[in-house]
């Protein structure tokens, strides 16, 4: 009997897993797997400048597009009027069904957003912190969506004026990376407010020089290590595709009510970042009263 | 009677040793879903045992680093439940990861990217430091402890973190 008492204790003192350690070292067996995507990047459009003037890509950043482009777009294609909203959302052939579903889904949450404030410039911008609003936002700017490399790199979505000024086209990032659901929403906010040909497409504005950020230290492209002052990657007004889109998201991390703590967390850490991207001194304090930060 | 007893026992310990991780079992369940809007994420991981936190840092631990948003949910979990100096610790840990390089691979650097890479590069990180961070912000008993990851972040050679951490309390 005291035997078998003593083996229950030694088995009910065991673990019920095995111990893991405590810290870590970050790395890990498993090896990432990318979602088996291919795609041919759609053909340009038969009519449209085999050569567009297209701004020389620096690499140092994300895709952009140049003034002069814009305005040549706008030239050749007029400016676009808001389509309308209701229906579908026309996706080209090739654009691989896992996008397409990605792209609705996040969609579709977009869509369930709601909340009962909005700041000066998000009713300025949008209207009301509600999905049926964003959806609208979205789907009155944007006539397709297609595929390409968007100059390659990482960029996981771009509007291209010279081709066609109202199309976002999404590159295979758009599912091969583990970007917060908030995240791909911002970027393609960001882009959707690009097709806007009246306002020049809110081309991007080039970063000042010296680009200081809040610790004292030159702003650098996190990708290239190169330096972004002079770059085309700010904004000078709270109304572009940096601060529209920061705008967003929050308002939908301070006033979002069907949003649990991790998206309006993480709405709340991406709109800060964009914050930082907008540089004219005056378009900054704006937003920041606007944000009541 | 008394074999019956231990043979009855030694089967329940048995069983324990196998006893299905039902929290971890969820955790997954809310991963693979892939939905950032769960309400489980603010519901089912509440009042976690120390034990199936150990298995949550574990899990963390399972993922290659290029999992952000994965190892960030986690690291969100848990910054429901920070309770004792293994929580701070796991955190400190968290933000001290050296920068991840690349979307595609943490150890390469590589090509240009969109609005927001940056977060998503230290996001799990981020979420760390943004838990520390409300520990002041909602007057928390555990300021010390927080402290310690705030100042950790502070020396990160990624610069989201380091600009979050400058412009958050805690320093």
């Amino acid at each position: 009997m005291r035997n078998s008492l003593l083996l229950l204790a030694v088995l009910l003192a065991a673990p019920a897993r095995a111990e893991q350690s405590e810290l870590f070292d970050g790395t890990s067996g498993k090896k990432l797997e990318f979602p088996a995507v291919t795609f041919t990047p759609s053909p340009a459009p038969k009519d449209v400048d085999p050569r567009p003037a297209q701004t020389k890509q620096s690499g140092s950043d994300l895709f952009y597009f140049s003034p002069e482009e814009a305005a040549a777009a706008k030239k050749k294609f007029g400016v676009a009027a808001f389509r309308d909203p209701a229906g579908e959302l026309p996706f080209d052939k090739d654009v691989p069904k896992e996008i397409q579903a990605q792209m609705l889904g996040d969609l579709a949450f977009i869509k369930t957003v709601s909340g009962s404030g909005a700041s000066p410039l998000h009713r300025q911008i949008f209207g009301a912190v509600d999905g049926s609003v964003y959806e609208q936002f979205f789907k009155s700017r944007v006539s397709g969506v297609g595929m390409s490399r968007c100059g390659d790199g990482n960029a996981v979505a771009c509007v291209m004026p010279f081709w066609n000024p109202t199309k976002m086209w999404l590159t295979q990032n758009y599912i091969r990376f583990s970007h917060p659901q908030v995240s791909r929403l911002m970027v393609v906010f960001h882009e959707a407010r690009h097709t806007e040909s009246g306002h020049g497409n809110w081309g991007h504005a080039s970063c000042p020089t010296p680009f200081l950020g809040p610790d004292g230290k030159e702003m650098r492209s996190i990708w290239t290590g190169a330096e972004l002052a002079g770059e085309a990657a700010c904004d000078k007004t709270p109304l572009g595709s940096y601060g529209s889109s920061a705008i967003m998201l929050k308002n939908i991390a301070n006033h979002c009510e069907t949003c649990n703590g991790k998206v309006r967390q993480d709405a709340s850490l991406y709109a800060d970042d964009q914050l930082g991207r907008v540089t004219d001194a005056k378009a900054h304090q704006q937003m920041v009263e606007d944000f009541k930060l | 009677m008394r074999r019956g007893l231990v043979l009855a026992l030694l089967a329940f310990a048995a069983c324990r040793a196998t006893l299905p991780d039902t929290k971890l079992a969820a955790l997954d369940a809310v991963l693979a879903a892939k939905d950032d809007n769960d309400p489980r994420l603010d519901t089912a991981f509440e009042g976690l045992s120390e034990s199936a936190k150990r298995s949550f840092r574990a899990r963390f631990a399972d993922y290659p680093r290029e999992y952000f948003n994965e190892r960030g949910t986690i690291v969100y979990v848990l910054g429901r439940n920070m309770k004792t100096p293994a929580d701070w610790a796991f955190f400190r840990a968290v933000v001290a990861e050296p920068p991840c390089r690349s979307l595609a691979d943490c150890a390469k650097a590589g090509e240009a990217g969109g609005p927001g890479d940056e977060v998503t590069l230290a996001y799990p990180a981020l979420v760390a430091l943004k838990r520390a961070q409300r520990e002041f912000s909602t007057g928390g008993s555990m300021q010390a402890a927080a402290r310690t990851v705030v100042r950790e972040a502070l020396k990160s050679e990624a610069p989201a973190v380091r600009r979050l951490a400058e412009r958050g309390p805690g320093r």
